[in-house]
């Protein structure tokens, strides 16, 4: 299941997030519109520096670094998910298939790992 | 998957449907996550405007907080044909370099050995992470990082320490399935048929790794499933996935295949067909027919 929201209440999502207990991984998307731009940022935003070469180096990562931080629930947080959505449609499917089976990857009993999109135009609205 | 089954903070919210106090009921919510389910489930690159209805219905909703009326769209993943439709997702046509058992890295020779011992369930802790995980010496446990993270300098745990506390970790993540997301096996791409091994981090990359996140190293073994066919495959990663060598000496035989080697011991000895129709990494193989 993925989570979408207008970008203009991001602030809103994190906070409530927070609120819950959430831990939040944010990611923000205004320099990713392919999956070369989504492995750098996720290496430099979330994974501390780690160079991520493709899709299945990005899956391990994350599962990983989920379990690593602890917590039950953990969401990663897209922010300007439309500049994906315009720039690489057929990736930000391949990234949506990629979290959610994460998700289910994870360790039971575990850490529960959520997707929120958030962005700007009518698909997000 | 049913929404109302599931346990994220934001669906939890969504299920309790309450009216919000600028008049949007729920079902208005429902109507609206209904509307947005259809054009994003139906073609995401869409971007049809709203009708003034649902436009109405969302300006109504923008009152509520944002976890009690998130758009919850259910993923209904790509069937393989839909996958191989799009021209992206289309699997890809090239040679695999081959490697003989002689030619892996030590930890990856030993991940091997264990994983044909062990194909499906997880072994005893093999002897580097038992060695490793006793250099713990139950002080401290914690040193001093500058490299950026989410722990924050400081706050990492020695390897050992990490380890220790990450080793059912490690056992639980034996034998799980590896999705081929990238494509860079044979198959179709995110159509799984892999088995995935850790092995022990090289001992010059470890460290760099292990500060990256990424602290099981980059080594991995995989077992091809070859589902209708009598062998197991078996392929090899050092650099986290990014490419993959086939393992050439190294094809096992199924245990259904191998009752059946015994009662006609001649079968067993006819040569092997490689899975692809060609030796990997000699010819140009096109990996998308369904077998590996």
């Amino acid at each position: 299941v993925i989570n979408v929201s207008p970008q203009d209440e991001l602030d809103d999502l994190t906070g409530e997030l927070a609120e819950r207990g959430v831990t939040t991984l944010l990611l923000d998307g205004a320099q990713v519109s392919d999956a070369a731009g989504f492995f750098a940022a996720t290496g430099t935003q979330i994974f501390g520096g780690a160079a991520i070469a493709n899709w299945d180096s990005f899956a391990d990562s994350l599962l990983n670094h989920v379990v690593d931080l602890g917590g039950t629930e953990t969401a990663f947080v897209w922010a300007n998910a439309q500049n994906m959505l315009r720039g690489d449609l057929a990736e930000l499917l391949v990234a949506a298939d990629v979290l959610t089976h994460t998700a289910r990857r994870l360790p039971t009993p575990g850490p529960v790992l959520t997707l929120y999109l958030t962005g700007t135009g009518d698909e997000f609205a | 998957m049913d929404p109302a089954q599931d346990s994220s903070a934001g669906r939890a919210a969504l299920q309790t449907g309450r009216a919000d106090a600028s008049g949007a009921s729920a079902a208005d919510l429902a109507a609206a996550r209904r509307s947005v389910n259809a054009a994003l489930v139906g073609g995401l690159s869409r971007s049809a405007a709203p009708t003034p209805a649902q436009a109405a219905i969302r300006q109504r909703a923008r009152a509520t907080p944002v976890l009690q009326r998130m758009w919850n769209l259910e993923w209904t993943a790509l069937t393989a044909e839909q996958k191989t439709e799009r021209g992206a997702l289309a699997p890809n046509q090239k040679a695999y370099p081959s490697l003989k058992k002689s030619q892996l890295n030590a930890p990856l020779r030993a991940a091997l050995t264990l994983a044909q011992a062990h194909p499906s369930k997880a072994p005893p802790l093999p002897a580097w992470l038992s060695t490793e995980v006793k250099l713990d010496d139950g002080a401290g446990g914690f040193v001093f990082r500058p490299s950026p993270g989410k722990r924050g300098a400081g706050t990492y745990p020695t390897r050992p320490r990490y380890l220790k506390e990450h080793k059912e970790q490690y056992q639980k993540q034996w034998a799980s399935p590896h999705m081929n997301f990238a494509g860079l096996l044979p198959g179709t791409r995110g159509a799984g048929g892999y088995l995935e091994y850790y092995a022990e981090p090289s001992p010059n990359a470890a460290q760099a790794a292990y500060d990256g996140q990424q602290r099981f190293g980059s080594n991995r073994i995989l077992q091809q499933q070859n589902a209708t066919g009598s062998h197991d495959y078996w392929w090899a990663t050092g650099d986290h996935y990014a490419s993959f060598s086939f393992i050439s000496d190294a094809t096992t035989l199924k245990p259904a295949a191998k009752a059946a080697a015994k009662a006609a011991p001649a079968a067993a000895k006819a040569p092997l067909k490689s899975a692809w129709g060609a030796p990997p990494g000699k010819t140009a193989v096109p990996v998308g027919a369904g077998k590996p």
